[in-house]
């Protein structure tokens, strides 16, 4: 598998906030378990292409949604 | 009608009947189609129920004028709602002022928390309910305080306080606004943007037309309360303490999704129909108030023409409250509630205290035929007692 993105966030409301501002923005996002490599976050991560970074970390932003970690993994 | 389909429901502030359309759908669909535990996994199963406890969160925001979803939590009812502002705002020690019209689910937990050492004033309402700002002003400022405590909306006279001239009495003190939403939420237009409350709790299932069990409570973004049930929130799994972040701090415990579920659906109705329900329950309380009094009724609280949320309670010198109450349901099949309605605090204020009355509670779902109904019924029963 290709690298991801993974964007974290400490509650449930805060991820389907992320997640609705996110495909507002044009996004495609998909709702994921949180790997385990995040700390203290609930249990639902975003998961984007890792090229839409910073747009996708701008788009929160300006919604005032707060991200717990940006994560880019390779699960190769 | 009533829940068998016959006769008349007049117990609205109770609970409401019937409930918004497409609330029993949502209830139906939480149980029969998702089922996942929100917050708890990310499956489809899991993450549906996260969205339908997040719609409900948004739209409820959305009609309360929340300024931000996450200060609203969903709570199992007005009652644990209100307990948590209490205990999680007010200290051993700590002065507290209330209105003398508070209802049992203020009343109780004041009382307990008098005996922990918290000092309790009362400031009694006039005959009609009503707080005046200047007297509560007066007893705020006689010695630090950290609450002022008042219902929004009498669920016994239906009186409606001025919560935001109280917000500000409160606050110029340094104090802090907590408010007993449970009759006014759906009946009034509330916007706590400027309503002025740091802690406004809201029954679910009354004017907001929910299920039972259903509540919400919203905190101010400024106001930390401790939480007042610890445990579980599918979030910050590895610490022993309740996060900080909401509104998983105040929600401990798998939610009651059915529940959301419904009153999510009704905040959806009430942000599109509500004004018109509102309309209608103003237009039917005014209209058997006239009537009431024109058949030789007392009616508590503010005289006609005065605001106030769609209940009647009432009073007639020729029958006790709980026989009115008892003839109007086993002869007529009219729902009224008669007692002290869990506030003998606004009872006594009112001058009721000894009697009680029978509550008439109009709902979104009452016709004027209802009223003329309610009121033959109630001249029936007083003159063959008379």
């Amino acid at each position: 598998m290709s690298a991801r993105l993974v964007l974290t966030f400490v509650t449930t409301h805060e991820a389907l906030d992320a997640e609705a501002e996110l495909l507002s923005c044009g996004f495609v996002v998909e709702p994921i378990p949180t790997p385990a490599v995040s700390g203290t976050r609930c249990g639902i991560a975003m998961q984007l292409a890792p090229s839409e970074r910073d747009a996708a970390l701008t788009c929160l932003r300006d919604s005032s949604i707060d991200v717990a970690d940006v994560l880019v993994l390779d699960d190769d | 009608m009533t829940p068998n389909g016959d006769g008349i429901y007049l117990d609205n502030a109770a609970t409401s009947f019937p409930k918004a359309p497409g609330v029993a759908d949502a209830v139906y669909a939480a149980l029969t189609e998702r089922g996942g535990n929100p917050g708890r996994g990310a499956h489809s199963v899991a993450i549906d129920a996260s969205r339908t406890v997040h719609s409900a969160r948004t739209d409820l925001a959305s009609l309360l004028g929340a300024p931000n979803a996450r200060d609203l939590s969903l709570q199992p009812g007005c009652t644990h709602a209100l307990n948590l502002a209490l205990f999680g705002l007010i200290h051993p020690g700590d002065r507290i002022v209330v209105s003398s019209m508070e209802h049992n689910s203020v009343v109780r937990p004041l009382h307990a928390m008098a005996q922990r050492g918290a000092s309790i004033v009362v400031v009694d309402a006039d005959e009609h309910g009503w707080l005046d700002p200047d007297a509560v002003e007066a007893v705020v400022r006689e010695a630090p305080t950290r609450a002022l405590v008042v219902q929004q909306a009498s669920n016994v006279s239906g009186t409606i306080q001025p919560i935001p001239d109280l917000a500000d009495v409160a606050h110029s003190a340094g104090a802090l606004m907590v408010v007993d939403g449970a009759q006014a939420g759906g009946h009034l237009d509330v916007d706590l943007a400027t309503l002025g409350a740091d802690a406004w709790a809201c029954s679910g299932h009354k004017g907001l037309l929910g299920p039972q069990g259903t509540a919400v409570l919203y905190l101010a973004e400024c106001c930390d309360a401790s939480p007042l049930v610890f445990g579980g929130t599918g979030s910050a799994s590895e610490t022993p303490t309740m996060p900080d972040e909401r509104p998983d701090r105040y929600e401990a415990g798998t939610a009651n999704v059915p529940g959301i579920a419904g009153l999510g659906a009704a905040a959806r109705f009430l942000g599109e129909h509500g004004a018109d329900t509102r309309t209608v329950e103003q237009r039917l309380t005014a209209r058997a108030h006239e009537l009431l009094l024109e058949a030789g009724f007392t009616v508590l609280g503010p005289p006609p023409g005065e605001d106030r949320v769609p209940l009647l309670s009432v009073i007639h010198p020729a029958i006790d409250p709980d026989r009115l109450a008892f003839e109007l349901d086993r002869r007529f099949g009219i729902a009224t509630r008669a007692g002290l309605h869990c506030a003998p605090w606004a009872h006594r204020t009112l001058g009721t205290l000894a009697t009680g009355a029978v509550r008439i509670g109009f709902g979104y779902g009452n016709t004027e035929d209802d009223v003329h109904r309610l009121v033959a019924a109630a001249r029936e029963i007083v003159g063959a007692t008379a």
